[in-house]
């Protein structure tokens, strides 16, 4: 056995040939390093490479800690294999998973193709899944064949892993930001919302416990070099909040047995800024996860960013945004303004009212074309600077090209461009305004200007929730925190409404979509399909076919009726709706249903709680 | 909480063995190519006596996937193809790059130099998501978000044959750089173009030497199931990035080896082998060693019969070179550029042939609808969970570019014939004497048309220019994009 591994591990390390390269050699034993080839390319001057080792003398024990992850994940996924037959081997299943999830931040960044196979490409939105995720199908199933496939996968992966992990590009600002990354992911993890997200709620907790793992190993790792006072207290730091945040991970069977995970989530942020100490502590700048919107912290690494936090708008490359205060007034006029629609009988404003969460309170909204189907319902426009689409069902991607779109939908306002400038042109207001712009009045610079104020207005982050997150105690009662508990567990919203957005937009680039079917009826609990095909109309995939986009619920009690065609009066009915188990609840046969829309049995007392956090923890303060 | 754990220990210590080799100590070199006088070595049915097939007959046959898996290149290409020693080459270098169409690339060679490729038609355009034509045009932001290939996109992509789907399934595809906008991940980014003075090295290779325009990858569909088609012939019924299950199945490389004829793979990092795990473990010692080792192997007049020369795959970075994006494609193009000088100046130029191409089309437009291809078994593709399952095996996949460096190799020549992975696999086959692997590259024509045999027309090889190093500025704006 001894020198089967000795065997696989020398080979699996060739496979990565030089994946270490001699740079290895300083962590792992001290005085080994030799003469030997550095990178490709021309030899290195004598000062880089003591730059080189200086650099590798931090991470090379990160490079370990990752390979020691995948060792261990491959005698797990080994075990596991040689008793699933005998079924019944949840707890095997469980060590494998934590044992993936304290190497998987490693894995990622110094590894990315074999991780791949593993635990499915990055935030991608076309391709999911990897072996771990259709491991966890399998064995939902009972198809222990199709797991014991998957295990081999899992064997295969862990082994090359393990054999040698790509450190090369792994400087010790990178490692201390791969370890503040991943106590952001830990957030996003305890609230069931990343993507790959296992079936069980016992399998969530095993990959927080396994999370926690990765980032206390790392930060130690990081620190042994060290040795200063300042890195001492900055580990001790680290240490407390793991210790924090593993308290009642203890005492859990489940994430079902997890009370006040909000509070858990933001603890995550907390977590992060004491890594990212580790990294000022040796005059490092890690960058955070994401800036935040609404920054409570005066400098940077000391933000404590996590899955509650909002983001701060998007820049252009050249680090620019569309704040000026000229642009974001225009757009505001321009929001308001009738002359916008070919008759003049609406503006933005008309089905995006402010008094009615920015919606229009209508289940549809009248069609200016009599010979267009049915529009859908009216989403609210709040929060969309964040949707990483547009549209129930995603056709346009940008906020600006929302904005042309209905413009110019004859349905909607029925605006072309020529038009559009022509009226324009004729105010005196407005040609002033857009002499200011390259391009003058033209509808790319109306699109910006209203996007301007869109993002300006429309990301408000004041609901109870944001203050929570933001560091206020006392503002989520002990309902509504027991709602949230009941949103990210046992009613499994968090899957598709992700924080902090609660909307089908991945953070932390929130440029990746959720679509799903969930069945929604053409009348309220009536067994029949609305015949709206939804994103299949766009993406033309039959697993599209009857899925939207999956849109916000913060705001919630204002932006009522529900779904896309209207056609639920108020929050008490969609969770009911979602109780029942979808469409598929109400008896209709949906073959692509969403398989985390399921009857979910909640108690009286989980769906209070639920509505109360519904009704009042995501509503932003009326202006 | 302990550091290291005592496997820790265990593994840092193991891992101090193959590092001191790759470390300094000089490595054993590797005699050159050929094959031994006498019988070849192998399976007594692989030295069968073939009756060729007239070239007409062949190609027939072949047009009707006639040919079966354990068939003899001699008894697949035509009387009129050489077979075994009679072809003039001993070192074989197979490098393949990631993620560029044959038009993405080389959209513009018929202004530079070489008006006999096909490329994009004026006037081919794709629409966007709301139906706007978008046209192919010159892109000159050269690290951009990675564009759609998984397998359903792809099969969108080609649209029954009208190529249309490009913008619209990269539309919102795909993650958005740490200081991108949404802009970034919009379709119309899959319809961007170079030229001659983004891809100098690579342009002048293609009017130098002989170039393919209807070399397609295998399949519709991503890295892992086209590069198992240059390496086994099939994907094993594969449609996404895993582990194959190739139990009983060979590769490429164990035929080479059953006919004893030496090859090595260079690489750093992740190669492309890897997919095959547990059979590469078996020859990680002997067969794989590091790129540097190609450039000493190339010096020293030692490289194998076959070479794989892999670059650093798949790291997701803009600076890596590979090819793939967000990586800027110069970084790859110069890695290129460097191994083809190695072989140019190598002892072992009058008998070598480098074959240079792309694992799949990235997800960039391309004209050309993807012709017929042959199932290379029974095996109905396995999709990804929660997968549409559409298309299967009998189709091969997008344009890609394929160019032939070699003395024997056409000067300033386009091959139009069709080609996919295996036609390489074939050619390989065909030099060594070794059957079959499926029924893909039974019936997959080697690139015959891109060499003459009868007289090398590059005995003195032309002087390689590196491409310049990729310039400050545009490696600050990728930092800027991609790292923050």
């Amino acid at each position: 056995m001894r020198a089967d591994l000795r065997r696989l591990t020398r080979a699996a390390a060739a496979l990565t040939t030089l994946a270490l390269g001699c740079d290895a050699a300083v962590g792992g034993a001290p005085g080994a390093v030799s003469a030997g080839p550095v990178a490709a390319g021309a030899a290195p001057s004598s000062a880089s490479a003591i730059a080189s080792a200086e650099r590798t003398s931090a991470v090379a024990p990160l490079v370990l800690v990752g390979q020691n992850a995948a060792e261990a994940a491959r005698a797990r996924a080994v075990a596991l294999a040689d008793r699933l037959p005998a079924g019944g081997a949840r707890g095997e299943y469980l060590a494998l998973r934590r044992q993936v999830a304290a190497g998987a931040p490693y894995w990622r960044r110094m590894a990315s193709s074999i991780t791949e196979p593993l635990l499915g490409p990055l935030r991608s939105s076309e391709e999911s899944g990897g072996a771990l995720l259709a491991l966890d199908g399998a064995l939902a199933e009972g198809n222990d064949a199709a797991a014991l496939a998957e295990l081999t996968r899992i064997r295969q992966a862990t082994t090359i892993l393990a054999g040698g992990l790509d450190g090369k590009r792994l400087g010790p600002e990178a490692a201390v930001e791969m370890l503040s990354d991943a106590a952001w992911e830990l957030g996003l993890v305890g609230l069931e919302a990343n993507g790959g997200v296992p079936d069980g709620h016992d399998a969530v907790l095993a990959d927080m416990v396994g999370l926690l793992e990765a980032i206390e190993l790392g930060a130690t790792a990081f620190s042994a070099s060290a040795g200063d006072p300042a890195t001492e207290r900055a580990l001790g730091e680290v240490r407390a909040r793991v210790a924090t945040l593993r308290a009642p991970l203890r005492a859990a069977v489940s994430t079902l047995d997890l009370v006040d995970r909000a509070a858990w989530a933001r603890e995550t942020g907390q977590l992060g800024v004491a890594v990212r100490a580790l990294g000022t502590a040796r005059g490092l700048s890690p960058r955070l996860p994401y800036g935040a919107r609404y920054p409570v912290a005066d400098n940077g690494a000391a933000e404590p960013v996590s899955v509650l936090t909002l983001p701060a708008p998007r820049r252009r490359p050249d680090g620019s945004r569309d704040d000026d205060a000229a642009l974001i007034a225009l757009g505001a006029r321009l929001f308001a303004d009738t002359r916008l629609s070919a008759d003049g009988s609406r503006s933005c404003r008309t089905c995006h009212a402010p008094e009615r969460g920015f919606a229009d309170g209508l289940a549809r909204p009248r069609s200016l074309d009599a010979s267009s189907p049915p529009l859908r319902h009216v989403p609210t426009l709040l929060y969309a600077p964040l949707a990483a689409v547009q549209m129930w069902d995603g056709r346009t991607l940008t906020p600006e090209a929302q904005a042309r779109n209905v413009i110019h939908s004859t349905a909607e306002m029925g605006l072309s461009a020529e038009h559009l400038v022509k009226k324009l042109q004729g105010d005196a207001g407005y040609r002033t305004a857009f002499a200011a712009m390259p391009g003058g009045v033209d509808v790319s610079n109306v699109a910006r200007a209203l996007v301007a104020w869109e993002v300006a207005t429309l990301v408000p982050g004041d609901a109870p929730l944001d203050r929570f997150a933001r560091g206020e105690d006392a503002v989520l009662d002990a309902r509504a925190t027991h709602g949230f508990d009941v949103f990210v567990g046992k009613a499994r919203c968090a899957r598709c409404h992700i924080p902090p957005a609660f909307a089908g937009t991945r953070p932390r680039d929130f440029a990746v979509p959720v679509y799903a079917a969930i069945g929604v009826p053409e009348k309220r609990d009536a067994p029949r399909l609305d015949p709206d095909r939804g994103r299949a109309l766009v993406s033309g995939l039959p697993a599209d076919e009857h899925a939207f986009k999956t849109p916000t619920v913060r705001n919630g009690s204002r932006t009522a009726p529900y779904f896309h065609n209207g056609s639920y009066p108020t929050l008490a009915a969609v969770v009911d709706f979602y109780d029942k188990g979808g469409g598929r609840g109400l008896g209709m046969a949906i073959d692509n249903q969403d398989p985390e829309v399921r009857p979910l049995r909640l108690r009286p007392d989980e769906r209070e709680a639920l509505l109360v956090f519904l009704r009042t923890s995501l509503l932003d303060r009326a202006r | 909480m302990k550091l290291r754990s005592p496997r820790a220990s265990l593994l840092g210590a193991l891992l101090l063995l193959p590092l001191a080799a790759a470390c300094g100590a000089e490595d054993v070199p590797v005699p050159g190519g050929g094959l031994p006088a006498g019988p070849l070595p192998g399976p007594a049915e692989w030295n069968r006596d073939v009756t060729a097939p007239t070239d007409a007959e062949a190609t027939e046959k072949r047009g009707a996937c006639g040919y079966t898996a354990g068939s003899l290149p001699a008894e697949t290409q035509g009387a009129s193809f050489p077979s075994g020693k009679d072809i003039p080459v001993d070192h074989i270098v197979v490098m393949m790059m990631e993620n560029r169409s044959f038009d993405h690339y080389f959209q513009d060679l018929p202004e530079h130099g070489q008006p006999d490729v096909e490329v994009a038609p004026e006037g081919f355009t794709n629409p966007d998501p709301e139906g706007a034509p978008v046209a192919p045009y010159r892109d000159q932001q050269f690290c951009f978000v990675d564009t759609n290939h998984g397998w359903t996109g792809t099969h969108r992509q080609v649209n029954g044959g009208k190529m249309d789907g490009f913008v619209v399934t990269n539309e919102a595809n795909h993650e958005q750089p740490a200081n991108g906008t949404l802009e970034m991940i919009a379709g119309k980014r899959a319809m961007g173009h170079y030229n001659a003075d983004d891809l100098p090295f690579y342009y002048w290779l293609a009017n130098e030497f002989a170039i393919a325009d209807h070399y397609h990858c295998s399949v519709q569909g991503p890295t892992w199931p086209n590069r198992m088609f240059l390496y086994a012939a099939t994907s094993f019924g594969l449609t996404y990035n895993t582990f194959p299950d190739s139990t009983g199945s060979d590769l490429l490389v164990d035929r080479l080896g059953l006919r004893e004829v030496d090859w090595k793979i260079y690489g750093d990092g992740f190669i492309g082998h890897a997919m095959f795990p547990d059979r590469l473990i078996e020859y990680a010692d002997e067969h794989v060693t590091s790129l540097e080792q190609f450039f000493a192997d190339a010096a020293a007049g030692t490289l194998p019969a076959v070479s794989f020369v892999d670059p650093r795959l798949a790291s997701d970075t803009w600076d890596a070179d590979d090819e793939h994006p967000p990586a800027m494609a110069q970084f790859g193009q110069r890695l290129a550029a460097r191994v083809v000088q190695a072989l140019t100046e190598s002892p072992s130029w009058s008998r070598s042939a480098l074959f240079l191409t792309y694992d799949e089309h990235g997800g960039f437009y391309d004209h050309v609808p993807p012709p017929p291809a042959c199932k290379p078994d029974d095996r109905a593709p396995l999709f990804d969970q929660g997968k549409d399952p559409v298309g299967d095996f009998d189709e091969l996949g997008v344009r890609v570019p394929m160019m032939v460096v070699s003395p024997w190799a056409r000067k300033h020549f386009v091959g139009h014939r069709t080609y996919d992975h295996t036609s390489i696999v074939r050619f390989i086959q065909a030099r060594f004497v070794i059957p079959a692997l499926t029924n893909r590259d039974a019936n997959a024509e080697a690139p015959w048309e891109m060499f003459d045999f009868s007289a090398p027309q590059h005995a003195t090889p032309p002087a390689v220019t590196l491409p310049p190093e990729v310039d400050a500025a545009k490696r600050e704006a990728c930092e800027l994009i991609f790292d923050g």
